[in-house]
């Protein structure tokens, strides 16, 4: 064939190929399709014309929607779906419904009115040249029925299409009869049979059909159950797993209340107080808790400042700090449908907190929903009976607020959620009804929510995705495995075998020779692999900083004169370890034995648990939830390494390895273990850090509108600094918490971290200056806004900069030459991500969330040494006066900075301009525009060195307040311009790791180089700076274009240069052509 | 010479032998549609895979793109190894090719030896992104270069295993299946999630990790992909690879005989 003749029959494939796809799109307005699947978008069936005839009023179905071409691709087809959907009821109807389709986007005057009745777009994302662009599009159904009130269906997606039918007969039923919901109740009986929750029962059954189940027994629920209140939760077996996940699945929502230990009168004490004791309630909280992507902690939780005041005669209140009083304020209700606005009881609650890793891989968020004060502690159950008296006020080992109540979501809507609380006490018969305490109005919230009417018609919808297995047993799931894996390849291995055996077998070698050949390559292949297990592990490390061996710093800690050491491996068997682990266990193994070699003074061993006395050795067993294709395991494990000296002297180091975190900076803790066992004391003690933060609090004009004018209390979200501070723990960091309102600064501290200061930070501010005046050493983080979507009324989200008044740039380090400067800071160079906010948790628009890509060049004890790109959400400039810093003797280095694209805005009330959300854009801007484009990159941390001042806070005047101190140390200040990235889920969230950049920190500002140098080998990859949408498309292009085209050319040359000969000669004749 | 006597052709030297048959070998390659075909597919799915998410997750680092490789290879390899002796038993030059003077390692080294010469010209026609990578940052050129060594001896594992089991097919589709199935095998035994599953059949002898330990190639590969360059790793590959070439010229001892 000619190669004219070929390229004919490819133009005439081309041609072929169009014609076919515009012939689809003709047959597609044809109408004509066929739905080959249970759960059908387009086809009616017969029930649902039988519904449509007996409609009792006409029906208009009107959808906005954003034009299909100018949708993002991913909600491309909905519109055309959605019609579908619509054409089919109206046909089905007899003309009783009708609908339309809008486009608002086309009619200004229409965007008011949808605003004005509640109908507003949503923001998605689209890939526009290799970045993100953010925009609102339209994509919500209204459904009028009759002179009823109206209902809506928001954000359909494609995914929502196959059950919009049947939303939509439901929402027209729920708007018809509006039915009661159906709900399953398991509570547990006392000793003698007597109900404890006979109040909830009746409360329950005053509003719904309830069914009382027996859920610990059978782990099976009612069909038509809409919500599940289980009380005291006492079996936790995979069945009662996959049953909860199944009905969470098909929209319907749980309520678990409950607590490891039940608290019972003990009579008296001989002082006169009443005496309680705790029993073991039998509540699985780990397993269950796991399951669903909460943490629980151990212990129980005591407050000091909100205990339960209990009356005892004439004498005053006795506050019991292990019966824990949520009060308003400690309360967030905003997610739900009311707020308590009263205190909620709960009795040694089992406190717990969301797993951020969890919850992802399970494809849901958490929402914490009611907390204890920040003056609560957690407490071993006691062995006998107590009183109040037993606990002091006030523990000395406070923390910060741990949750008691937390709302667990799905992504999805449509998947039904969780509320836990962390002891069933605000239902219990006498407490639901208590005086003082909102327990009725908060079961009543708890339906209104999780059984709202849009709830109940999606939970009358059609499953749409695939059903969950049932539970198998071990025998019937190898049986199936076999059955699929192994039983058509087997009957053809046997025809094989039988057509071998035959002599008829044409393709394979004679005489056996693949028989032969299988055996001796499985000989070579085992032979190789041996080799490769069992040859030493000798090798190169490429990489630039050698990060794969041990840095030369842990060698020198290690062979550094000194009794002799062991590393003890205290690892459960490699069998018994969730898969995420065994690498990381290995991986350990593999660094001790390199330690050990490398250090003559060093020895190795491996301590078995399961013959080991492992209380002697101070080592304890912990629990670990891994959740693989869907089925939650929670094993029990030890996991530890312990640094013990040989010479019997000392305390041996134990170096808990209880999370996948905990691994990742073990060279560093080995180090620092390793120092600490032979340096004398206390040179090498563990690090002190002292841990200020606060709780994200609201603005005065939010107060004035949700506290005065609605009557709500303030919301308070839980811990979300917690996890920095475990972050600070997991690598041997002693970490005391501090209250900023009050600060007592631990004598030893060796470094304090602020996370946002808050008004007033006067007392905080006077104990942080004092401690740099002194020579110690601040890491502050805080920023002047959080960028949250703000909804007035029933229009659209807007974005609102609220204050979080962190009075910074007016106190001591304005003045100082360091201004946080206020005003709203916008980067091209940002990174989307879902960063945790008060209000909604909705990610706000990307150009705040500022990524700051870090050149990977920083050395010596830069604190950024060794990072990949941090994130700054909603994070602020630093400016640097350098006249009054040098001044002050200070000297000031910037270390991370905003790319050269950012641009700000002078924000002084109100929403922000939609211009502020757009990008920079090639052309400069126009003379109104409210933004100012920075000139070039603008610090975003700054380290600041030198003789610091005091602060006096009585001074009149800011300069004033700065006193100077002479001689003494010189402090080092490290300011960070942002303080949510060290908040919850944002610390380490989708290649981010501001955990690693706080504990980087607190490393180089107090041990300094050496072992920054260790824990600066992570392997992170450095980030792009900014690269322009044309460069981006340009490297795109010859990317991919660059090696074909030039095997292209290659090809056609070598063509040429051999005339063509090659392709058309027979291979014989090319063989022939050999030696 | 005299009285019509006919002398026997002299078998050249080991290596001039070998150049022969790969010089000869690589020529047909690339003088089949074939090594075009698979290369720019190759080339073009490779990078388009990784170009999709390189600006959009804004990192300096080919480790995702190492990471694409394995399953791309177990696509590809086996399309270069299927017809390399598969062809020649299908085209009855098989016969005449095993009467040369050569020994038969000689011939399976030389296929060997064209087939890794294609396969370095997908690893080259990567090389964009390297220089991407250097003109956009300063990524880490050492680490790089490992994963390309990594990759190039996994690659060359792949090929020897296909050109064995093409040695034992005439037909080119069975040693293309073949050949992925064990390519695949050697792949995914070495994911933790295939290990969890397969040491949970058997929980005390814990055969998933064995296999991974011992057999799968993908563990030796990802201490290339991090920079670590082992002596058990190399021997890995080495050793595999030789064992496999060695078997494929006792096959063609066979054919001979």
């Amino acid at each position: 064939m000619s190669a004219r003749e070929r390229i004919a029959i490819l133009l005439a494939a081309l041609v072929l190929a169009a014609c076919a796809g515009y012939a689809a799109r003709i047959a597609g307005h044809t109408g004509i399709r066929a739905e080959w699947r249970r759960t059908k978008i387009a086809a009616i069936a017969p029930e649902t014309a039988e519904r449509l005839a007996h409609l009792q009023g006409d029906v208009l179905l009107s959808y906005f929607a954003t034009p299909a071409r100018e949708m993002p691709a991913h909600l491309a087809r909905v519109e055309e779906g959605v019609v579908l959907v619509l054409e089919a009821l109206k046909r089905a109807s007899d003309g009783r419904l009708d609908y339309q389709v809008v486009h608002p986007a086309d009619d200004p005057e229409l965007e008011g009115w949808l605003d004005a009745v509640g109908i507003a777009p949503f923001r998605t994302r689209r890939v526009e040249r290799d970045g993100y662009v953010e925009e609102e599009v339209w994509s919500t159904l209204q459904i009028a029925y009759g002179a009823r009130p109206t209902a809506t269906v928001s954000a359909i997606a494609e995914e929502h299409l196959p059950r919009l039918q049947s939303l939509i007969l439901a929402r027209l039923d729920q708007l018809e009869a509006p039915r009661a919901p159906v709900i399953a109740l398991d509570v547990p009986h006392a000793a003698d049979g007597a109900g404890t929750f006979d109040e909830l029962t009746a409360l329950l059954r005053a509003r719904a059909d309830v069914r009382i189940v027996d859920f610990d027994a059978e782990a099976t629920l009612p069909d038509d159950a809409d919500l599940f209140f289980w009380m005291e939760p006492r079996s936790a077996t995979p069945a009662h797993l996959l049953a909860l996940r199944e009905f969470t699945e098909r929209g319907r929502s749980v309520v678990l209340a409950g607590s490891r230990l039940r608290l019972e009168p003990a009579g008296v004490s001989a002082e006169g107080r009443a005496a309680w004791r705790t029993a073991p309630s039998g509540y699985p909280a780990e397993v269950l808790l796991g399951s669903i992507g909460l943490r629980p902690l151990a212990g129980f939780a005591l407050d000091g400042f909100c205990a339960s005041p209990r009356s005892e005669g004439t004498e005053a209140p006795v506050l019991e700090p292990f019966r824990v009083r949520c009060i308003a304020p400690n309360q967030d209700f905003r997610s739900m449908r009311g707020q308590p606005n009263a205190s909620l009881l709960f009795e040694v609650p089992t406190v717990f907190e969301p797993d951020g890793a969890r919850l992802a891989a399970l494809g849901r968020r958490a929402t914490v929903l009611a907390t204890t004060s920040n003056r609560s502690w957690l407490g071993a159950p006691p062995t006998g009976p107590f009183t109040a008296d037993d606990f002091p006020p006030v523990a000395e080992d406070l923390g910060a607020k741990r949750a008691l109540a937390v709302l667990v979501e799905g992504d999805d809507p449509a998947r039904g959620a969780f509320v836990v609380l962390a002891a069933s006490t605000p239902f219990a018969d006498g407490q639901l009804a208590r005086s003082g305490f909102a327990h009725r109005k908060l079961a009543g919230i708890l339906l209104d929510t999780l059984a709202s009417d849009e709830r109940l018609a999606l939970n009358r919808t059609a499953l749409t995705a695939a059903e969950p297995l049932a539970q198998l047993g071990r025998g019937e799931r190898a049986l199936w495995r076999a059955f699929a894996c192994g039983l058509v390849p087997l009957l053809l291995a046997a025809i094989a075998g039988a057509r071998s055996a035959r002599g008829r077998t044409r393709g394979a070698a004679r005489d056996g020779a693949w028989w032969h050949v299988a055996l001796l390559g499985s000989g070579a292949a085992l032979f190789a692999g041996a080799l490769g297990a069992f040859a030493p592990r000798a090798g190169f490390d490429l990489t630039r900083d050698g990060r794969n061996a041990l840095a030369p710093e842990t060698l020198d800690i290690a062979r550094a004169p000194g009794p002799p050491l062991a590393i003890e491996l205290v690892f459960s068997p490699e069998d018994r370890l969730p898969p995420e682990l065994r690498p990381l266990v290995r991986r350990a193994r593999d660094l001790t034995a390199r330690l050990a070699r490398a250090a003559p003074g060093i020895e190795l061993r491996s301590i078995a648990p399961d013959t080991a006395d492992l209380p002697a050795l101070g080592v304890r067993p912990f629990q670990m939830t891994s959740t693989f294709d869907e089925v939650t395991t929670v094993r029990t494990l030890v996991s530890a390494i312990r640094i013990v000296r040989q010479d019997g002297r000392g305390l041996p180091d134990n170096l808990p390895c209880e999370s996948l975190a905990s691994f990742e900076d073990l060279e560093f803790r080995l180090a620092r273990a390793l120092r600490r066992a032979r340096a004398p004391e206390p040179e090498a003690a563990r690090i002190h850090v002292a841990v200020a933060c606060d709780v994200p609090r609201l603005s005065p004009a939010e107060s004035l509108l949700e506290y005065t004018q609605l009557g709500l209390f303030a919301p308070t979200q839980g811990d979300v600094y917690g996890a920095a501070r475990a972050a600070l723990a997991r690598d041997d960091f002693r970490v005391t918490f501090v209250d900023p309102t009050a600060p007592v600064l631990p004598a030893d501290t060796d470094v304090i971290v602020w996370l946002q200061p808050r008004r007033s930070i006067t007392p905080m501010l006077e104990v942080a200056a004092g401690f740099l005046a002194r020579g110690g050493a601040l890491i502050l983080a805080a920023q002047h806004f959080d960028i949250i979507p703000r909804q007035f009324g029933e229009s659209r989200a807007a974005f609102w900069p609220q204050p979080q008044f962190a009075d910074v740039e007016r106190h001591y380090f304005g003045p100082l030459g360091v201004e946080l400067v206020r005003e709203v800071l916008c980067d091209e160079l940002s990174a989307p991500l879902a960063v945790d906010t008060i209000a909604t948790g909705e990610a706000p628009p990307s150009p705040f969330q500022i990524r700051a890509a870090l050149s990977g060049t920083a050395a010596g004890a830069d604190p950024t040494r060794g990072l990949g790109d941090l994130l700054f959400p909603a994070g602020n400039r630093l400016r640097l006066d350098t006249e009054r810093l040098a001044a002050h003797g200070l000297r000031a280095r910037p270390l991370v900075f905003t790319s050269g694209r950012a641009w700000t805005y002078d924000w002084r009330g109100g929403v922000l301009p939609a211009e502020v959300l757009q990008g920079r854009g090639a052309l400069p801007p126009a003379p109104d525009d409210a933004r100012r484009f920075l000139p070039e990159p603008a610090p975003l941390v700054v380290l600041v060195e030198g003789r610091f001042p005091a602060f006096d806070p009585e001074a009149e005047e800011p300069q004033l307040a700065l006193v100077p101190q002479v001689g003494g140390a010189e402090g080092k200040l490290l300011f960070i311009g942002s303080s949510q990235m060290f908040r919850g889920t944002t610390l380490a969230a989708d290649g981010f790791r501001h955990d690693q950049f706080l504990v980087n920190a607190v490393t180089a500002l107090t041990l300094g180089e050496e072992y920054l140098a260790i824990l600066a080998r992570r392997p992170v990859s450095v980030g792009l700076g900014y690269v322009a949408p044309e460069t981006r498309l340009a490297w795109r292009t010859v990317v991919i274009g660059a090696a074909p085209l030039l095997l292209l050319l290659a090809g056609l040359l070598f063509r040429i240069l051999s005339g063509g000969r090659g392709s058309r000669a027979p291979r014989a004749a090319r063989v022939r052509g050999g030696p | 010479m005299t009285g019509g006597h006919t002398s026997a052709p002299t078998a050249p030297g080991f290596l001039a032998g070998t150049r022969v048959v790969f010089a000869r070998e690589l020529a047909a390659t690339f003088d089949s549609n074939i090594a075009y075909v698979a290369a720019i597919g190759f080339l073009l799915l490779a990078s388009s895979l990784f170009m999709n998410e390189f600006f959009l997750v804004g990192r300096l680092d080919m480790t995702p793109f190492f990471e694409l490789l394995p399953p791309l290879f177990v696509l590809f390899l086996p399309a270069i190894s299927m017809r390399l002796w598969a062809e020649d038993r299908r085209t009855r030059t098989f016969e005449l090719l095993v009467t040369l003077p050569l020994r038969p390692l000689q011939l399976v080294l030389g296929k060997y030896g064209a087939a890794l010469g294609l396969f370095a010209v997908f690893l080259l026609g990567t090389t964009p992104i390297v220089v991407m990578l250097c003109a956009l940052g300063d990524p880490d050129l050492l680490l790089i270069a490992s994963g390309y060594l990594g990759a190039f001896l996994f690659g060359a594992l792949l090929l020897a295993i296909g050109a064995l089991l093409s040695s034992l097919s005439s037909d080119q589709i069975v040693a293309f299946i073949l050949t992925a199935l064990v390519s695949f095998a050697l792949v995914v035994s070495g994911d933790e999630r295939v290990v969890a599953v397969l040491d949970g059949l058997v929980p005390a002898l814990a055969p998933g990790t064995w296999i991974a330990a011992t057999l799968s190639a993908l563990p030796h590969y990802e201490a290339f992909v991090r920079g670590v360059v082992e002596l058990s790793a190399l021997l890995y590959f080495v050793v595999f690879s030789a064992a496999i070439l060695a078997l494929g010229a006792l096959v063609v001892q066979r054919h001979r005989t």
